[in-house]
C-alpha cells in the first residue's frame, strides 16, 4: 500500500513537472525569441503584465488539473475499476496540454509574417499576439477543465464520496491548510510510517507539501530567468550601467528643479549677506561642518584662523565661496554636501566672524586682506 | 540474536554542556558590552583590549565557536551514541577534543583582545590557532567516524547526515579560507588579495553561518524535537530533498554579501540567484520540524523545551526567508552596511541558535541527572524574557537600519546630500539603546536558566555511564525493495565523499574564474604597492579592527559617489592582503579617505574623536600616540609580501626601514606645522600614512589626472 501510494505520488509529480516545464518553456522562449526587441521586452510594463497573466493562468490550470485528477481518482476508486483505466484521464490531460503547448509554438510561424512592421504598446506585434494567443489558449484549457470537473461532480459516485468526506465539503481555514499541505489525518498515519526507528525516533513518509515543492520549482525558474536577463540577454542593467542611468536621471531632475526655481547664485554672482536668517543658517552649517578644523569661534586649529585679516586663498566673499565649494589642499570640497545658497550663507557667516579676536586663536597665515575693496582682491 | 550490553558516555556530554552554558554567558556579556559602546564610547575605558574593534570579534567568535560550537558538540556526543547504539569510538579522543577546543577558545579570547587578528570576519584567529583548530577538528572527525563505523544500527538517521556534511564542509571552508603566510608568531597575511580575498572570505563567512550555525543545529533538531515531542518525524522524503538541496545550494550564496562591490557582476548574480533558490530547501527543515508537532500542540503549551524549539524553528524560517530577500540587489542596496543586517543575524543567532541550545539543555540535564527540571515556571519565564528580548533587539535595529539607509540616500532637490554621515548615526542612538536593553533581557533569561539547571543538578544524581543494549549488526543482510536513498544511508564513507563533492561544486565554479581569468580584475597601472610605513600603518588598522565599523568599498550609487568619491574598482585592491572592505558602516566609508583631511586632523581625531566630530561614537585610540612602530618586523613583512607577488624591487627589505623613517619624518614635520609635536616613530604616524594613501592611487590615472588639472 505504502509503496503503491508513493510511486503514484511520484508519477503525478513527474507529470505535473512536465506540464509546468513545457508551458514555461513555451512562455519564456517566446519572450526571448522575438528577435531584437526581446531584450527590452522584459522592461516593458505590458509585456510583464502579459507574462504575469500567463503564469497566473498556468497556475490555475495546474491547480484545476490536480483537482480534476483527484476527483477522477475518487470516481475510479468508488467504481472499483481497473487500475489501468485510472490513469487515462491524467494522461489525456497531459497529452492535451502538451498538444496545446505545441499548437502555440506552431502558431508562431504564421504570426511572424504579420509582425515585421507594427509595434503594440512597445512590443513587436509578433510578441504581443503570441502572448495573447497563449493567454487565450490557457483560458480555453481552463474552461475545458471546469467542464470536466463539473461533469465529474455530477456523477453520483463522486457526490456520495464527497458527502461522506466532511473535510472536502466545508471550507474552513483548517481544511484549507490541510489541503495546502496535503496532510494525512493523524489517525491514518500508520499507513505512511516507515518500518524503522532510531533510538525510538520513528519516521513518517508524508508527501511533500505541494506549495513547498512548486515554490521550490518557481525559485529555480526565477533564478534562471534572472541570470538570463543579466548575463545572457543583457536586458537588465549591470551595476555600472545602473549607476550611470541613475546619475543621468538625477542630474536632469536637479537641472529642471533649479531652472524652475531660478537659483542663480554661484561664485561669480555671490554677495555678502547680512540678513539675520542667512547668518543663522550659515552658523548652523558652520557648527556641523566647519568647527572640527576651524573651531566654534573661528579661531582655527587644524585649519587657519578665520577671524583675522590674513587669508590663504583670498578673503573676499567670492574667494571664500570658491574655497568652500571646491576645497583646496587640506580643505575638503563641500559642493556635494551643500547647495550654492547654503555655501553663500556659510561664507557670509564666516565674514561676520571677522575681528572677533577669540582667545587662543591660531597665528596668522597667508596674505593680508583688507576689506572693502572686495572686487580688487583675488586671493589666488 | 544475542543482545550486547554497553554504556553511553554522559560525562563528555556533561563537560561540553557546562562549556556551552559558560560561553553563552561570556559571549553575551561581550556582545552587550560592545552594544553599549556604540552609544557610550567611553565604555571602551580608553583601553586597547576593550575597544569595539577588538571586542566585537571576541563577541562573534565567542558566540559562534565557543557557545554554539560547544552546543553542537554537546548534542552530537549525546545523540550520535544513541543513534548508532554504541559508546563513542574513543574516550581519549573525546577528551582531547574537549580540552583542545576549550584551549582554542581561551587562546582566541586572549589573542583577540591583544589585537592579534587576520582581519577577516569570523576567521580572525591567527595562524597557530588556525592549525590547532584543524587538528582538533580532525580529532573530532576521527572520533565521530569511528563511532559511526562501529555502530549497531545499519542505517544512518537524518541527523547524522547533517553531522557528516557539517564536518566535511567546515573542514573545507576553514582550510581554504585560512591559507595565509606567517610573518611572525602571531601575524600572518592572507594568501589572497582584494577581490579574490573578499570572494573566499564571504564564501567562508556565509557558509560558516550555513554549516556551523545551521546544518548541525538542524541535525540536533532532528534528534531532540521528535524525542521531546514523542512524535514521528513528519516526512522522510522531505528530509532527503531538503538535506541535499540545502547543502548543494548554500555554498553558492556567499557573493550576496558583496552585491554592488567590485566583485565581477556574474559572481554577484550567482550569489543572488542561489540565495533565492535557498528559500525552500531551508524551509524544508522548518516544515519538517513544525509538522512533526502535529497532534501535540497542546504539549507545546506546557513543555518549555517544545516552546523554545517552536520559536527557534520559527525564527529559523523567518531568517531564511529574509536572507534570500536581502540578497536581491534592490533590497541589498538599502540594507547592506546598516544595522538591518545586524538585526537579521540576531534573529538567527538569538532565536534559532540560542533557543535551540536552551531547549537542548533543558531536555538533557533532567535526563542525565535522572530528575525532573527544578522549575518549569522559571523555564517559562526564561522563554518569555528571551522572546521579548529578541523582539526588543531586532525591531529597533530594523528601524535604525532603514532610517539610516534612507538618510544616506536622501538628496535635496538642489542635488546635494541632505544629511552628514554623523547625523545618520546620532539619529539612531535611541534605537541602539533599546537594542541593548533587549540584549540585556535575553542575558537575564540565560542567567535564570543557569540557576534553574544548577538547582536541577543539585537535586539529581549524575548518570556518568548510561546502560543500554542492542543486537550487533548481522554480517550479511538482504535488503528487499526499498527507497533508493537507503543505499547511501548504510554507507557513511560514500555519504561523506558525496557530500564533499556536492558542497565543493559551488565554490569551484565561483572561485576558479575569479582567480584565473584576468578580465575579472582589470589592472589599474597607477595602483602601486604600499610604502613600508603605510604597510605598518595598515597592519595597525587591521589590529585595531577598524573594519568592524568602517567599510572600504564605495558602491556605484549616486549618494555614495557624492559622499565618498568615485566608486571602488576591482584593480585598486590587488595589493590588499587581507582585503578590508568591511561589512558594516557604523562610521563612514574610508575607501577614499586619503587626502581628505590634513595629517593633524587624523592625529587629533585618533586621540579624541569627539573633538573633531562632535557627537561621534568612535572610541579614542590614545595609545597610538605613545607606542612606537615595531620596525624590526618591516623586512620580514616586505619579504612576505614579495612571496605573495607584491612587486617590491629586489633587496627592498634591507632598505625598507630607511624609507619608512624618511616618510615618517615628513609626516611629523607636517604635524609640527599645525603645532603638534611628536616623535616620528609613533604608531599614529604609520596609521596616518596609511589613511592618507587609501584610495588615492586611482586618481593618478592619466585620465583622472587630466580632469583634476582641469578643475584647478
Amino acid at each position: 500500500m505504502l509503496r503503491n501510494n508513493y510511486s503514484r505520488c511520484l508519477k503525478m509529480l513527474y507529470r505535473s513537472c512536465t506540464i509546468l516545464v513545457v508551458f514555461l518553456l513555451s512562455g519564456t522562449l517566446q519572450a526571448f525569441a522575438a528577435g531584437p526587441p526581446a531584450p527590452s521586452a522584459l522592461n516593458n510594463t505590458l509585456a510583464l503584465t502579459l507574462i504575469t497573466l500567463m503564469l497566473i493562468l498556468l497556475l490555475v490550470i495546474v491547480m484545476l488539473g490536480r483537482l480534476l485528477t483527484g476527483l477522477a481518482d475518487i470516481k475510479m476508486q468508488k467504481e472499483k475499476e481497473e487500475k489501468k483505466k485510472m490513469q487515462t484521464p491524467v494522461a489525456v490531460i497531459t497529452g492535451v496540454l502538451i498538444l496545446l503547448a505545441g499548437t502555440v509554438m506552431a502558431q508562431e510561424q504564421p504570426a511572424t509574417a504579420v509582425a515585421a512592421s507594427k509595434t503594440i504598446g512597445g512590443l513587436s506585434a509578433f510578441a504581443f499576439y503570441t502572448m495573447i494567443t497563449v493567454i487565450f489558449v490557457e483560458m480555453i484549457v481552463i474552461l475545458a477543465l471546469l467542464y470536466n470537473i463539473r461533469f465529474l461532480l455530477k456523477k453520483d459516485s463522486v457526490k456520495a464520496a464527497l458527502a461522506a468526506d466532511a473535510s472536502v465539503a466545508k471550507w474552513t481555514l483548517r481544511n484549507w491548510w490541510n489541503n495546502m499541505n496535503k496532510f494525512k489525518p493523524v489517525e491514518q498515519e500508520a499507513d505512511i510510517e516507515l518500518d524503522h526507528e532510531y533510538d525510538g525516533i520513528r519516521e513518517l513518509d508524508n508527501r511533500l507539501p505541494p506549495w513547498w515543492l512548486y515554490g521550490f520549482y518557481a525559485t529555480i525558474i526565477i533564478g534562471v530567468i534572472y541570470f538570463w536577463r543579466y548575463h545572457v540577454s543583457y536586458s537588465a542593467p549591470l551595476s555600472q550601467e545602473e549607476f550611470e542611468i541613475s546619475v543621468k536621471k538625477a542630474d536632469e531632475e536637479v537641472k529642471a528643479y533649479l531652472a524652475k526655481k531660478g537659483e542663480t547664485v554661484d561664485e561669480n554672482t555671490v554677495t555678502v549677506s547680512t540678513d539675520a536668517a542667512d547668518i543663522a543658517e550659515g552658523k548652523k552649517i558652520y557648527t556641523t561642518a566647519c568647527v572640527a578644523c576651524h573651531k566654534a569661534d573661528g579661531g582655527g586649529m587644524v585649519g587657519p584662523n578665520l577671524t583675522d585679516d590674513y587669508w590663504k586663498h583670498g578673503g573676499d566673499i567670492k574667494s571664500i565661496f570658491k574655497t568652500i565649494k571646491y576645497g583646496i589642499n587640506a580643505m575638503p570640497q563641500w559642493q556635494t554636501s551643500y547647495s550654492n545658497k547654503q555655501i553663500a550663507q556659510v561664507a557670509s557667516y564666516v565674514m561676520s566672524l571677522h575681528g572677533t579676536n577669540p582667545p587662543g586663536a591660531k597665528a596668522a597665515e597667508g596674505q593680508q586682506y583688507k576689506g572693502g575693496d572686495a572686487a580688487a582682491t583675488t586671493g589666488k | 540474536m544475542q543482545m550486547e550490553k554497553f554504556y553511553y558516555d554522559n560525562k563528555i556530554v556533561k563537560a561540553f554542556g557546562y562549556a556551552t552554558i559558560v560561553f553563552a554567558v561570556v559571549g553575551m556579556l561581550a556582545g552587550l558590552w560592545a552594544a553599549i559602546q556604540i552609544y557610550a564610547p567611553a565604555a571602551s575605558l580608553n583601553l586597547a583590549p576593550t575597544t569595539f574593534g577588538r571586542l566585537r570579534p571576541l563577541h562573534t567568535n565567542a558566540i559562534i565557536f565557543a557557545f554554539v560550537g560547544n552546543c553542537i558538540f554537546t548534542g552530537v556526543y549525546y545523540s550520535l551514541q544513541r543513534l548508532c547504539k554504541t559508546r563513542m569510538y574513543s574516550d581519549t579522543l573525546s577528551w582531547i577534543h574537549f580540552w583542545g577546543w576549550q584551549l582554542i577558545i581561551a587562546a582566541a579570547a586572549v589573542t583577540l583582545l591583544l589585537g592579534f587578528t587576520t582581519g577577516k570576519e569570523y576567521a580572525e584567529l591567527e595562524w597557530p590557532i588556525d592549525i590547532a583548530i584543524t587538528l582538533v577538528w580532525v580529532v573530532f572527525g576521527i572520533n565521530m567516524f569511528g563511532t559511526i563505523l562501529k555502530r549497531r544500527e545499519k542505517h544512518l538517521y537524518v541527523a547524522i547526515w547533517f553531522y557528516i556534511a557539517t564536518w566535511v564542509t567546515v573542514a573545507m571552508l576553514h582550510i581554504v579560507n585560512s591559507v595565509e603566510i606567517p610573518v611572525s608568531f602571531m601575524k600572518s597575511y592572507s594568501w589572497y588579495a582584494g577581490v579574490q580575498d573578499a570572494l573566499v572570505q564571504w564564501w567562508y563567512g556565509h557558509n560558516a553561518v550555513a554549516f556551523f550555525l545551521t546544518t548541525p543545529i538542524l541535525g540536533l533538531m532532528y534528534y531532540f524535537l521528535p524525542k521531546a515531542a514523542n512524535r514521528p518525524v513528519y516526512s522522510y522524503r522531505l528530509s532527503i530533498i531538503h538535506f541535499w538541496s540545502l547543502i548543494f545550494i548554500y555554498i553558492w550564496a556567499g557573493p550576496h554579501h558583496l552585491l554592488y562591490t567590485a566583485l565581477p557582476d556574474w559572481a554577484q548574480s550567482l550569489g543572488t540567484v542561489f540565495s533565492l533558490m535557498l528559500i525552500f530547501p531551508s524551509w524544508g527543515g522548518m516544515l519538517n520540524g513544525l509538522f512533526t508537532l502535529r497532534g501535540v500542540w497542546d504539549k507545546v503549551r506546557e513543555e518549555p523545551v517544545l516552546k523554545f524549539m517552536v520559536v527557534a524553528i520559527t525564527c529559523y524560517g523567518m531568517a531564511t526567508l529574509e536572507g534570500p530577500l536581502l540578497s536581491l540587489k534592490n533590497l541589498s542596496a538599502i540594507a547592506h552596511y546598516t544595522d538591518w543586517i545586524v538585526a537579521h543575524v540576531h534573529v538567527g543567532g538569538l532565536g534559532w541558535n540560542g533557543f535551540m541550545a536552551f531547549a537542548m539543555l533543558y531536555y538533557l540535564v533532567p535526563k542525565m541527572w535522572g530528575t525532573p527540571l527544578y522549575s518549569k515556571k522559571l523555564a517559562t519565564n526564561h522563554f518569555w524574557l528571551g522572546t521579548i528580548g529578541i523582539i526588543l533587539y531586532a525591531v529597533p535595529l530594523y528601524w535604525a537600519g532603514f532610517t539610516q539607509s534612507l538618510m544616506w540616500k536622501t538628496f535635496t532637490p538642489e542635488g546635494q546630500l541632505k544629511f552628514q554621515f554623523l547625523e545618520s548615526v546620532t539619529n539612531i542612538i535611541p534605537m541602539y539603546i533599546t537594542r541593548s536593553v533587549g540584549g540585556g533581557l535575553y542575558l537575564v533569561g540565560a542567567l535564570l536558566m543557569c540557576y534553574n539547571l544548577a538547582k536541577t543538578i543539585a537535586a539529581g544524581k549524575f548518570i556518568a555511564n548510561e546502560a543500554a543494549e542492542a543486537a550487533p549488526l548481522p554480517k550479511k543482510e538482504h535488503y528487499g525493495k526499498e527507497h533508493w536513498h537507503r543505499w547511501i544511508e548504510r554507507r557513511p564513507v560514500p555519504l561523506l565523499v558525496f557530500s564533499l563533492i556536492v558542497v565543493g561544486i559551488g565554490g569551484v565554479v565561483e572561485m576558479m574564474p575569479t582567480f584565473l581569468i584576468k578580465s575579472n580584475i582589470p589592472t589599474i597601472t597607477s595602483v602601486k604597492p604600499y610604502t613600508p610605513l603605510e604597510l605598518q600603518g595598515r597592519d595597525i588598522y587591521v589590529r585595531e579592527g577598524c573594519y568592524t565599523c568602517h567599510s572600504q568599498m564605495i558602491r556605484p550609487f549616486r549618494d555614495e559617489v557624492a559622499r565618498y568619491g568615485e566608486y571602488s574598482k576591482a584593480g585598486e585592491f590587488v595589493y590588499d592582503h587581507p582585503f578590508q572592505w568591511g561589512s558594516k558602516r557604523t562610521g563612514p566609508d574610508l575607501a577614499r579617505i586619503g587626502g581628505k583631511y590634513p595629517d593633524s586632523w587624523h592625529y587629533t581625531h585618533m586621540d579624541d574623536p569627539q573633538s573633531m566630530s562632535p557627537g561621534s561614537v568612535m572610541p579614542a585610540y590614545p595609545w597610538l600616540l605613545d607606542d612606537a612602530i615595531d620596525t624590526s618586523s618591516t623586512p620580514v613583512k616586505i619579504r612576505a609580501m614579495q612571496t605573495l607577488g607584491v612587486p617590491y624591487p629586489e633587496g627592498f627589505d634591507g632598505k625598507a626601514n630607511q624609507e619608512l623613517m624618511t616618510q615618517a619624518k615628513a609626516i611629523a614635520a607636517s604635524l609640527k606645522k599645525d603645532n603638534i609635536e611628536t616623535p616620528a616613530n609613533r604608531e599614529i604616524i604609520a596609521l596616518i600614512a596609511y589613511l592618507q594613501r587609501v584610495g588615492k592611487d586611482i586618481k593618478l590615472e592619466p585620465k583622472a589626472l587630466a580632469e583634476e588639472t582641469a578643475i584647478k
